[in-house]
């Protein structure tokens, strides 16, 4: 089978930075359509949600109310927390299916220092040095041993939810100091703490993207990562720092759902790594690099979240719910293709 | 113009899908919402359709829901939306008892009556547990079964769902108990199935090979003691290595009538479920006995039910099924 | 036809896996009696079957640069549907037959939007995978099918040369494929969509086209494995399949076959897929605390594939790279593959 597909061939390579700021990539890498940009994929998503939200509305009466929404911004965080990393993570052209049992694993260590006569904030410590440690393994592995971050991922997904089980035996722990649950079940002016918490972490993660040198590194890499290092780029350090603060989040994120749910359980989070992944590609990043925004991410999360609550208060079945979830999803993002390649005036 | 017609059509289909898909809520009697561990389990069914017919016979308005994965944060968000749209008693089968503990709580600060059926919350969160057997009664009930079948001598090894699953570990923990009456039998190994017939015949097949002297399995999940079952009949060993466990009599008969399986342990879950919806009901007209005292409440066709002191009423002690009576159940 | 010759079959990305694998087979036949037994390897090979005929079709979809989550919930679906079939006393071939077409149907949807809809593979499947796996619910009633008739579970469970069917079933799937990845002109068109689509296209490849039919072809598979699956256990279960596309996916990788596309082999899915069934056999045979799987799967999957790249890149060394071809050219240095 050797003659085919020569992987030789490389693109004509443009300015590495210019490429950066053009974001390209609508349709096929490489076909030359001609397409022009109408509107933003984050554009369309907010249309999107409007109509959401109308639609919702109307099937529910205990939709759109401020209780309401209010109340199901706690169900956005852990995941987007997860889909905050998971974007860095794609727009490298890169992907973490361990986040999930990061998790899981962060969450069981803070459980388990602290049954262990740690206090409370010590054993926080240690379950945010294990997760980070965790993406800093899967970013080691991946930059220094050249292993594709799926199988790199796939392996420690595995992995790290076996480390879980084997400290906890299976066995929950609950019956945390109060204080503890403020972070996953308290309210500022009826704002759950955790979304205060995930719209910190957004904000940051944008500005990272958005306005520092470090995020435009993030999308050459991820745009081509053969020019990115003839042009001096220390690829594999822009990597690693990814996959490590990826680590960090999921194990933020491991403490919000300790905190909301009362218990570390050691399968936390099973899961999770899915349900990110599609808010990540649903708010327009690529997973073939490049591409992708914290602004996006965020419409995603959102956006999957507020049907889902929709659709429990309308008083649809899980399964309805799945279905619909799926025709949902594929309506958004071809409705957004669609009106993407629209030409200009036509 | 173009593109508002765009527009118009998204949301004609989207109306469209939802119109197909959706039923609106209409509430003026009792609404019980009753959430199983997780959908598609012949057992969870089964109580469906015993809670559908006590609710037909107390008129209450029955919502059965759950989440597509033993999943307790799916269950936490669920019945959070309940108590948005308001319902008066939410009835659960939490995949974890302390996990599931805030979001009961508040439900019952919004005066959403609660009750667990199946597994239990932490107590202080739930008005009432619907129990089917004690864990000691299932343990013993098991233990007792498998070693009059293999004289009380041999290895033995547990297939269970998966680790972290709460009910099966505390029949596990009993069932240890129990072993230490029988010094012949030694437990060898515990494996999960993960809620997987290929994982639980595998793992099955597996343990046979790794233990040549294997005398006994206890599948003790309805997902893997049929799975378990078939490997031993396709290793050939039916009769040679013996398996008991628990899970539905139609989804065993056939292993029974094959004569690889000789008992299989369970309750009427359809039982548990009317049981449930006659707790829920007494609990909203405030007719349960008060916490903290005995006492005993009519159940319909169930009779007279006892209540514990704790909050707990128990169904009754375990069924064991056999060649003789298995096809008479229709669950 | 051009000639089969050794070196396309064992390339360097699967003579690597291939060498991993015997490693672990003989540390095995040593550690764990009962391993080196002919009842215990073909019950290996049989228990990878349904999953390695589904990594087939999933080879080629990566190849294309595609990736199909939906395979889990195909399965489910198809599982039932012939299951509900043979229930009713459809015939045997029958049977088959509308598990290929179910699957075939399914996959078809997934090629439909992803080559005509211009969606990417992962949006679409991952969508796919809840509807289909929705329908699933609806359609069962959340009930499970029992009693499927003897003439039926004989597909699962008959011996037929000292292996049972779904092994040979796997060696067909696994043959066929291979033939039509690599000896026809349509396999040549898989690679050239992965590893360089604009080539493709100047070469005049219709790209949809065979976009649509790699995913219809992992459809259709997975379509067949289910009715492997509902024969070998005689009973359809609502919740088959899932998370099952991760260890196809698994398969397919640890495999070698780059998940950015262009390259990939059949030989090493299959290969993937029976080094995945040792380990989870060798688990229980070695009597590795189940609290233990995690740790020791994902530490093997690592090892295996770190091993794997580098006696590739030994090889490469002693080698030159004109005479391997280019699967083995562009190795990637910083874990990324184009």
């Amino acid at each position: 089978m050797g003659e085919s597909g020569e992987e030789g061939l490389k693109m004509v390579e443009k300015d590495v930075l210019t490429q950066a700021v053009e974001k390209p990539g609508d349709g096929p890498p490489g076909l030359a359509l001609p397409v022009r940009r109408v509107l933003s994929r984050e554009m369309i998503l907010l249309g999107f949600l409007l109509v959401e939200l109308i639609v919702l509305s109307i099937l529910s009466p205990h939709f759109l109310t401020l209780y309401n929404l209010l109340n199901t911004t706690k169900y956005f965080v852990e995941i987007g927390l997860l889909a905050l990393g998971l974007t860095m993570v794609i727009i490298t052209a890169g992907i973490d299916l361990s986040v999930g049992s990061n998790v899981g694993m962060a969450g069981i260590i803070v459980g388990y220092l602290w049954l262990a006569g740690l206090p409370l904030p010590l054993a926080i410590l240690g379950g945010i040095m294990v997760s980070v440690l965790g993406g800093f393994f899967n970013g080691w592995v991946i930059t220094r041993l050249g292993i594709p971050p799926l199988i790199v991922t796939l392996g420690t997904w595995t992995a790290y939810r076996g480390v879980a089980m084997v400290i906890s035996q299976a066995r929950p722990v609950s019956g945390f100091p109060e204080w503890f649950y403020y972070l996953g079940q308290g309210t500022i002016l009826n704002i759950p703490v955790q979304f205060l918490i995930f719209v910190a972490m957004a904000v940051v993660v944008h500005l990272i993207l958005s306005r520092s040198t470090f995020g435009r590194l993030v999308y050459v890499v991820g745009n081509n990562p053969v020019a990115a290092r003839f042009s001096g780029v220390n690829v594999r350090k822009v990597l690693l720092e990814i996959y490590t603060f990826t680590g960090f989040l999921a194990g933020l994120s491991a403490l919000v759902l300790i905190s909301r749910t009362a218990t570390a359980r050691a399968d936390a989070g099973v899961g999770y790594e899915m349900d990110a992944i599609t808010a990540v590609v649903l708010g327009g990043a690529s997973i073939a690099g490049g591409q992708g925004s914290v602004t996006g991410t965020g419409l995603g999360v959102v956006v999957l979240s507020l049907l889902r609550n929709g659709m429990d208060l309308a008083g649809m079945s899980q399964a309805s719910g799945a279905v619909l979830t799926g025709i949902v999803l594929v309506l958004a993002v071809l409705s957004g293709e669609w009106m993407r390649r629209r030409p200009l005036r036509g | 113009m173009k593109r508002l017609t765009v527009w118009v059509l998204i949301l004609a289909m989207a109306l469209a899908t939802v119109a197909t898909f959706g039923t609106m809520a209409m509430a003026k009697q009792i609404t019980v919402a009753m959430l199983p561990k997780v959908l598609g389990e012949p057992y969870f069914i089964a109580s469906q359709k015993g809670a559908e017919l006590a609710a037909k016979e107390l008129g209450i308005k029955f919502i059965f829901d759950g989440p597509v994965t033993a999943d307790v944060t799916k269950q936490i968000e669920m019945i959070d939306n309940y108590i948005t749209r308001g319902v008066d008693v939410i009835a659960v089968s939490p995949n974890d008892a302390n996990a599931i503990a805030p979001i009961l709580k508040k439900a019952m600060s919004k005066g959403i009556k609660v009750i667990t059926w199946d597994a239990d919350a932490v107590p202080s969160a739930r008005n009432f547990f619907v129990n089917q057997v004690t864990y000691e009664g299932v343990g013993k009930a098991l233990v007792d079964v498998l070693a009059d079948e293999i004289g009380g001598k041999g290895e033995v090894a547990i297939v269970t769902a998966s680790l972290t699953a709460a009910n099966q570990n505390n029949w596990i923990k009993y069932m240890k108990e129990e072993l230490k009456d029988y010094p012949g039998m030694k437990l060898v190994d515990i494996r999960p199935s993960e809620e997987d017939q290929q994982l639980a015949f595998q793992v099955t097949t597996d343990l046979m090979t790794a233990y040549p002297n294997l005398r006994g399995v206890f599948a003790i999940t309805s997902v893997a003691f049929p799975g378990a079952a078939e490997a031993i009949k396709q290793a050939g060993k039916g009769g040679k290595v013996a398996v008991t466990g628990l899970s539905t009599p139609k989804s065993m008969a056939k292993y029974v009538h094959e004569g690889v399986v000789k008992n299989v342990v369970l309750w009427d879950p359809g039982d548990l479920g009317y049981l449930a919806m006659y707790v829920a009901k007494q609990l909203v007209d405030g007719k349960m006995p008060r916490p903290g005292t005995d006492g005993t409440i009519t159940a319909g066709k169930l009779g007279k039910i006892q209540v514990k002191a704790d909050g707990e009423v128990i169904l009754g002690p375990p069924t064991v099924f056999t060649a003789r009576n298995i096809d008479k159940f229709d669950f | 036809m051009a000639r089969v010759r050794w070196r396309d079959l064992m390339g360097v990305r699967e003579v690597g896996l291939l060498l991993v694998l015997l490693g672990l087979v003989l540390v095995l036949s040593v550690a764990a009696p009962g391993f080196l037994s002919w009842p215990n390897l073909s019950g290996v090979l049989v228990n990878v079957s349904v999953v390695a005929i589904s990594a087939v079709g999933m080879t080629m979809v990566i190849i294309t640069g595609g990736i199909d989550i939906s395979v889990g919930s195909i399965l489910a679906v198809s599982a039932l549907l012939v299951g509900q079939a043979a229930k009713a006393g459809t015939g045997l071939w029958q049977a088959i037959a509308l598990g290929l077409l179910i699957g075939a149907a399914l996959g078809g949807i997934n090629g439909l939007l992803v080559a005509y809809g211009r969606i990417p593979a992962i949006i679409v499947t991952l969508a796919t995978m809840s509807t289909y796996r929705g329908i699933n619910f609806i359609l069962s009633h959340g009930a499970w099918v029992v009693g499927l008739p003897p003439y039926f579970t004989a597909l699962g469970q008959t011996n037929f040369l000292g292996l049972q069917i779904p092994a040979w079933i796997m060696l067909g799937v696994a043959v066929i494929g291979w033939y039509i990845l690599t000896q026809t002109r349509f396999g040549r068109s898989v690679y050239a969509v992965g590893g360089n689509m604009q080539g493709a296209y100047l070469a005049g490849i219709k790209i949809p086209r065979v976009q649509f039919l790699v995913f219809l072809v992992s459809g259709l598979l997975t379509g067949l494995a289910a009715t492997v699956y509902t024969a070998r256990f005689g009973l359809v279960q609502i919740n088959t399949g899932m998370g099952y596309e991760l260890n196809v996916i698994a398969a397919v990788v640890i495999g070698g076959t780059s998940i950015m596309g262009g390259s990939g082999s059949i030989q090493g899915a299959i290969l993937g897929a029976i080094f995945m069934g040792v380990v989870s056999n060798a688990l229980v045979l070695l009597r590795i605390s189940a609290f233990w799987q995690g740790v020791v799967v994902g530490i093997l999957i690592l090892g295996a594939v770190i091993m794997d790249s580098s006696i590739r890149a030994s090889m490469l060394r002693a080698v030159s790279i004109h005479s391997i071809g280019y699967r083995g050219a562009a190795e990637p240095t910083d874990g990324r593959e184009r």
